[in-house]
Order: C-alpha cells, then structure tokens, then sequence
C-alpha cells in the first residue's frame, strides 16, 4: 500500500487525512508538534508519529535524516497558522507576518524540499501543499485577512514554481483546497471535516502528472488564481 | 497642482517615475533608502521633495509618514522592491533570503499604504499603486525557480487586491502595475524596454485608471495580467 506524509496530523483537517488514509489501509507518517500529545494520530492503525515544528529548519533536517531511505508516495503540506485577521493594514505587524508566511507559504516549500529524495524513491511522487480559497485573488471580494491571504497566494505561487522545476523528475506538486472545514481554526464554523477529507483523499488517490500545477478543491473543481 | 510620492525614486523605473511627473508640473515626494544623485535631482527641477525611506525599516516608513501629515498625496507609487538575488533551488532556499524578499516587496507596501492612506483620502486622485511583475502571475510565468520572488509578487497582488476591496467605499482605486522587462540594475540591464518607455505606458494606465479597474493586475501596455 501507499505510504504518505502529513504535516500537522495532530489535529483537524491533518488528523482527519491520516484518519481516512489509514483506515483505507495506507501507511501514514504523521508529524506533530509536540509528539507526546498526538495521542489521537498514535493510535490509528499503521501510522507512525515524527516529531516537526514546520518553522524550524534543524526540525526539518532532523525529519529527513530520520526517513533517509524511506520511500514516500504522497507528501501532504497541511501545517498552517493564522493570526489576528481582522488587522487593518496599520495593524499587521512585521512579526505576525513573517510567522504566518513562515509557516504558510515557505515551511511547505522546505518540507517537500528536505523529502525529495523520499519522493523520487516513492512510486506516486505527488506533492502537496494546503492551499485556500483565500488564496484565490480573483476570489478576493471581501478583504480582510491581508496576511493569511497573502501567505496563501505565495503558498500558490511557490508551488507554481515548484511544479515547473520539478516537473523533469516526475514529480506531481500541486495544491489542494479543503473548503471552509468546521476545526478550531474556523470556530468550528462549515462543512463537517470528514467531507472536506473524503473528497481531498479522492484527489489525492485520483492525481496524475497531468494534474501538475493546479490547485484542486475537495470538490474536484478548481479554485481560480 | 498635483502631488506624487515614489518609493525607491532613487534610480530605475523609480527615478523615471520621478522624472516623468515632475516634467509634467506634479510635485513628487521622492522616498528612497539612498539620496538622489546630485545631477538627478537637478534634473528633477525644484518641486522635487527628498525624503528618507528605507522598505526593511519600519521607523523609517513611521517617520516619512509623520513628516507629510496631513497633506494630500493625489498618487502614490510603491515602487522600492528587490529582485530575486542568489536564485537557488527549493532545497539550498535560506530563511534569510526569503525574508528580506517579503518583507521589502510584500510587507512593507502593505504597511506604507496603511500608513498613507490618510494622506490619499485627502488627495483628488485617490490611487495608488504597486509595482508588480509577471513573476506574480501563476498562469503566465515559466523562468526556473525565483521561488522567493515569485511568492512576494504574487503576495503583493493580493495584498493590494485586499486593499481595493477594503478602500472602495472612499474611491481609492488600487492598482498591481507590471512594468515589463526593463533595461533596470534589477535586469541586469537585460529587457525590451527602456524606463522611460514602461514608465510612459504605465503613467498613461495611472492617469486612465477607473474605478472598475481597481484591483486588477495591468501591464504598462494596458493589458490584463492573468493572475
């Protein structure tokens, strides 16, 4: 069976991945901040639990040297933060936006770099990163939320970039969309997680070469750019 | 007479902005890490205003912003941006490049503009604009890795699409401007353009720009770039 990484698999929409792609039989690697408290992702079957702060690139390094040789089919970027998103332009601080672009747009970007070789050794060579319709600018009609937008948009476009050099390897980058999901991160406001997941694992299980750049929702539709 | 303020008014597409304008009768509030070159800012004639303003420093853009309190600025331009630097592939990428990239090309825009939007409101005009690139656009582009540069550009955009969508009820039209390929120090001197050239094209954009067009990422040609 196919073997696949997730990043921020302790809770949410990443638990939730690990969920169904455990229970349909594939080995999952999940990471999580603080490994002690991912008991919930420990417990699922055939699933190992690693230990990443997404942001720090020792972490990273540390997370490679540990799968060194390790085939992966599917990497699934899914760590992402948001802070203060009500902020008004003055409001966003220097801080809050290197955090959230930190974590949002390059984070997944080193993550998928540091595994290439774990990729090129995997049979399905896909990787993906957690994507948003608030990185959609044509989308972009009630504002708000300049950072985590924003972080979202470079997410998009480092993936574009990734997606061209990688080409060339057989490698699939591209970037999935889990619609507004009900977690801590929304307040627990939209669709159940378990929708958002069953549809992104259907892309995920469904993604070829020739869906190489684009950015996918848990619907099957694309978002606009 | 109308008023003008530049980032990075210092050379390049900036200084061509500069000149542009202050040929045209506006005063320019040129803003820039490092002075004018003396036979530049003779060139620009008298209505010229030199102020200091360095992207990578907020106490700069503080103090740039309380210097022209309560005046009108009928444009803005936030012009000062990096290019891509040491382009390396995604694994030899370092925290410390992409950071400065961000913050001077992402960042620092959004936090100028906030800063001046006081000072737009009081202005006839009421745009303001940043330039872009086609780096940003993820449909069009295809030069090899950039990923820094690509990400702050497209960041950018969105940024001032946020700000379009957030100002619209005062008339601010908000506009992501892509110069093309300019013989700039950024290029290498490599392009098909002259600055004066783009900046001829993206002054005509400037001057014609509606409401409708807020937003929206236009080249210097008066074409839509696809995001």
């Amino acid at each position: 069976m196919p073997i696949i990484l997730i990043s921020g698999a302790n809770r949410g929409i990443g638990l939730e991945l690990a969920r169904q792609f455990s229970g349909d039989g594939w080995t999952v690697i999940g990471t999580a901040r603080d490994v002690a408290a991912a008991t919930e992702l420990a417990a699922l079957p055939q699933t190992s639990v690693l230990p990443l702060e997404a942001t720090d690139p020792d972490a990273i390094a540390a997370l490679a040297k540990t799968l060194a040789g390790q085939p992966i089919d599917v990497i699934i970027a899914n760590a992402g933060i948001a802070i203060n998103l009500a902020a008004k332009p003055v409001e966003v601080t220097r801080a809050d936006f290197l955090k959230v672009v930190r974590t949002n747009t390059f984070a997944p970007l080193a993550l998928v770099a540091a595994l290439k070789p774990n990729l090129l050794a995997g049979q399905r060579k896909v990787a993906l990163a957690m994507s948003s319709l608030m990185s959609s600018i044509e989308a972009n009609n009630w504002a708000t939320q300049y950072t985590y937008r924003a972080s979202k948009t470079g997410l998009n476009a480092v993936f574009t970039a990734l997606t061209q050099d990688w080409k060339p390897l057989g490698i699939a980058c591209g970037l999935i969309r889990p619609g507004m999901v009900a977690t801590e991160m929304t307040n627990f406001n939209g669709i159940p997680v378990e929708t958002s997941v069953a549809g992104l694992k259907k892309v995920v299980e469904n993604l070829t070469m020739a869906d190489a750049g684009r950015i996918i929702g848990y619907d099957g539709a694309d978002v606009p750019w | 007479m109308s008023t003008v303020l530049i980032t990075g008014a210092n050379r390049g597409i900036g200084l061509e902005f500069a000149r542009q304008y202050a040929n045209a009768g506006w005063h320019v509030i040129a803003a820039s890490r490092t002075p004018l070159a003396p036979k530049d800012f003779a060139q620009l004639g008298y209505d010229v205003t030199e102020m200091r303003y360095d992207a990578l420093d907020d106490a700069s853009a503080a103090m740039l912003a309380n210097r022209l309190k309560g005046r009108p600025i009928d444009v803005v331009i936030l012009n000062a941006g990096i290019g891509s630097g040491d382009d390396v592939p995604a694994e030899e990428l370092t925290s410390a490049h992409w950071e400065k990239v961000m913050l001077t090309n992402t960042y620092a825009p959004l936090h100028l503009a906030g800063l001046l939007e006081p000072n737009l409101r009081l202005g006839d005009k009421k745009v303001l604009v940043a330039i872009s690139s086609l780096a940003a656009s993820m449909t069009l582009y295809q030069v090899p890795r950039q990923y820094a540069y690509r990400a702050s550009k497209a960041a950018l955009n969105q940024m001032i699409r946020s700000l379009s969508v957030d100002w619209k009820d005062w008339g601010c039209i908000c506009l992501p401007l892509r110069p093309g390929r300019v013989k700039t120090r950024m290029s290498d001197l490599q392009g098909d353009l002259t600055p004066e050239q783009s900046v001829t094209g993206m002054r005509q954009v400037i001057e014609n720009a509606t409401p409708e067009q807020s937003g929206i990422h236009w080249g210097y040609d008066g074409q839509v770039v696809a995001w």
